[in-house]
């Protein structure tokens, strides 16, 4: 998945959007005691101008124009967007993802959510040897993690393969178009369940002891302590993991592109908006084509993300 | 910047030549200071020891290898390199099949006026003429990949079959063979790898592309030898007679080294990789001409194989000739590339009709000699007219025939679809397309 950079970037306890100026209603700060700040974000904005501004617009500029092999470069309007939006090719990667999201998000947050409450419990001995292995595979590089799962559930040879057909499932094809989907759900949330788990662990972690221990006192069980009080005292941060999974998840890129390398007849040219985009441009040399797709994909991506925003803005978690 | 900088030092004087990053990396490649230094790229094993071989007895060049990535990757940070007019090679590794591509976006430097006409006697026919356009020579042949038919001798006497010379006779083998053993198919057919399929409609004389430089296209997956071509293999698959699984992949080499392939239409390169991937059959193989589409015919066709080009934007256009002309045509080359690392097959006439070639054996085949039969096919290819689109068309091959292997779609299908996407990309590419 394309998730690392929007990942990483917003690291655990760092919310990931503020609203550019301080809220009406709160006192403003004088201009002078704001240049530390400035210089602190200034690499920050550099590298977003650089590496994201600067490559949108020239991407929104290149989608405008047509190159061919004879005939050179010359300006076709909207006619890229137009060939995209009839793609059949590109909306069937768009519904995949949807698809995929769909599953994978809700998976790994209640996965992630399980594991983080037990944790957080202190029921469980050596939790925090617990948690570096699952967070192990978040350490591991998609490219790597797509690598071995191929291995791993190669039809006939894996060892998955072999175990599906001991235990009496026959022949099971992982990589075959009804498969295909759910070993690649299997595949991200392996890789991304331990990375929520730590995060929710922590916001687990920062409700204060005083609520627990009252609750505790109110005779309340454990169950209903993790399910009634602290899941909804940790709510914002699910929500902001739910944005940041989807997000990464409708970008899904890295695990069916190198599951291609395998199993070429499994992941078709247009698997998902981004192979979609990679192929057109890489594969066939068609830049211009892969802009525009790339755009619409963006703005597929911003529409959700702002429905995201309004939706959490809604559950006043701006304040 | 850079072209202005490699230009300013095309005066060749190489006292003067490779100034800045070039001359650090002539000294980092442990050549004489003041050798006139070039950038290769290319990815093929062996190749490092020949370019040793080279800085070696040619002191006055420097050449640097890089690895920019195998075929596609490579071309891709060629074709950027190219659009951003800078950080391209002197000379770049490029398959036949590719060099059209870079040809009509007049990537690459005619090699005629160098002097190479002194090696076209050294070089299979097939190979300069795969390269030529006109009296234009646009790369230097390397290595060829002429297919024969590499087949499991135990297997076929067990199964009393005969080695069949030609396609229908290559049919009745394999129903003879499913029948006394049901787990048993003749050989493997890959419908998703383009280049193995366009090697074999090559040798079928139904290859789909003709062009020969301009604007001017043929594409034809439909016409009656294409449509003979896909029916003949549809029909193998749909009798469960040949397997598809994928070139190269575990299933290919477990199903060749268990018996449940008989045979593999191999390319000449293709026994060394083969030998290493099996275990049970070594010793068992032997090869044959491929089957033919009539008796009496002996047509092979081409399955990969390299050139060496020299790219535009060069200062040093005169030395890299002279590299890629030793790279191709000397036995000193020749003596590396064709050793245990590179294996690489030889379109060098010299040592592809040498004996001490010809009789080379392989533990994966005994004491039978199967560059004789490799050497045979190598001189009886035709001229593949590959098209410009190559790129677009590998890229867009595998999904299209992806169905072929699954079972949802057959052959002489995925040639219709890909019939359509290829005019359909041709022309929107500015082409003057020509079906059928």
């Amino acid at each position: 998945m394309n998730q690392t950079t929007t990942y990483r970037e917003s690291a655990p306890g760092r919310p990931v959007s503020r609203p550019a100026s301080p809220p009406p209603g709160r006192p403003r700060r004088g201009n002078r005691r704001e240049w530390p700040g400035a210089v602190f974000i200034t690499p920050h904005m550099l590298a977003l101008g650089l590496f994201m501004l600067v490559p949108t617009v020239y991407a929104v500029y290149d989608s405008l124009q047509t190159t061919q092999l004879i005939g050179g470069t010359h300006y076709s309007g909207l006619a890229n967007y137009s060939t995209v939006l009839h793609s059949p090719e590109f909306w069937d990667g768009v519904r995949r993802v949807l698809v995929f999201t769909a599953i994978q998000v809700p998976l790994t947050i209640a996965i992630a959510f399980f594991f983080a409450a037990v944790f957080d419990a202190g029921i469980v001995k050596y939790s925090r040897f617990f948690r570096t292995v699952f967070f192990m595979p978040f350490a591991v590089p998609g490219v790597v993690a797509a690598v071995m799962w191929s291995f791993l559930l190669l039809p006939d040879f894996g060892p998955y393969a072999k175990l599906m057909q001991d235990i009496g499932l026959g022949h099971v094809d992982f990589f075959s178009s009804r498969l295909i989907v759910p070993t690649i759900v299997v595949i991200v949330i392996w890789e991304w369940t331990g990375y929520n788990v730590t995060i929710l662990y922590t916001s687990l972690k920062s409700i204060p002891q005083h609520v627990t221990e009252a609750a505790v006192m109110d005779g309340a069980r454990l169950g209903t302590i993790i399910l009634r009080l602290k899941l909804p005292m940790v709510r914002p941060t699910i929500t902001m993991l739910v944005f940041l999974n989807t997000v990464g998840a409708l970008q899904l890129f890295t695990e069916p592109s190198i599951l291609a390398a395998f199993q070429p007849q499994a992941v078709s040219y247009g698997f998902t908006p981004s192979l979609y985009v990679y192929n057109t441009s890489v594969g066939s040399g068609d830049y211009n084509l892969g802009a525009a797709a790339a755009v619409v994909l963006a703005l597929i991506i911003g529409a959700i993300s702002l429905a995201a925003f309004a939706v959490r803005r809604r559950s006043g978690e701006f304040r | 910047m850079a072209a202005v900088l490699l230009s300013a030092c095309a005066g060749t004087d190489s006292t003067s030549a490779s100034p800045g990053a070039s001359g650090s990396q002539a000294a980092g490649a442990g050549c004489a200071a003041g050798a006139t230094a070039l950038t290769f790229w290319g990815w093929s094993a062996g190749y490092d020891l020949a370019v040793k071989k080279f800085n070696q007895t040619h002191p006055d060049i420097c050449v640097k290898l890089e690895n920019a990535g195998a075929a596609n990757d490579e071309y891709v940070k060629l074709s950027d390199a190219l659009k951003a007019n800078s950080g391209t090679p002197d000379v770049a590794q490029i398959e036949y099949f590719e060099v059209p591509s870079l040809e009509i976006t007049n990537s690459l430097v005619d090699l005629s006026q160098y002097g190479m006409s002194s090696v076209k006697k050294d070089i299979a026919p097939v190979a300069w003429s795969l390269v030529s356009q006109g009296s234009k020579q646009y790369a230097m042949p390397v290595d060829l990949g002429p297919l024969a038919l590499y087949y499991n001798a135990k297997e076929f006497s067990a199964n009393k079959l005969s080695v069949p010379a030609t396609w229908s006779e290559f049919a009745a083998t394999a129903d003879k063979l499913h029948a006394a053993d049901p787990k048993a198919s003749i050989t493997n057919f890959d419908p998703v790898s383009a280049q193995d399929v366009l090697a074999l409609m090559q040798q079928y004389g139904a290859f789909p592309f003709s062009y020969s430089g301009g604007d001017k296209l043929g594409i034809n997956f439909t016409g009656t030898a294409q449509t003979a071509f896909a029916s003949f293999w549809q029909n193998l698959i749909d009798k469960k007679e040949v397997t598809t699984a994928a070139d190269f992949s575990p299933a290919q080499w477990s199903n060749l080294d268990s018996g449940a392939n008989a045979s593999r239409l191999s390319p000449a390169w293709g026994p060394v990789g083969m030998q290493s991937s099996i275990k049970k059959t070594i010793g068992d193989w032997r090869t044959a001409p491929i089957p033919q589409t009539e008796a009496g015919k002996n047509l092979s066709g081409n399955w990969g194989g390299s050139t060496l080009t020299v790219v535009k934007g060069t200062g040093h256009a005169k030395e890299a000739a002279e590299f890629v002309k030793w790279f191709g045509a000397s036995a000193d080359s020749w003596k590396i590339l064709s050793g245990k690392v590179a294996g690489a097959f030889p379109g060098y006439l010299p040592l592809l009709n040498s004996t001490g070639f010809q009789s080379a054996t392989l533990p994966i085949s005994g004491t039978s000699k199967p560059n004789k039969v490799f050497a045979e096919a190598a001189q009886n290819m035709d001229t593949a007219q590959w098209p410009p689109i190559m790129t677009a068309a590998l890229t867009q091959w595998t999904s299209t025939f992806a169905g072929v292997t699954k079972g949802t779609e057959t052959l002489p299908e995925a040639f219709k679809t890909f019939q359509q996407q290829m005019v359909t990309y041709a022309k929107a590419q500015g082409f003057t397309v020509t079906e059928g």
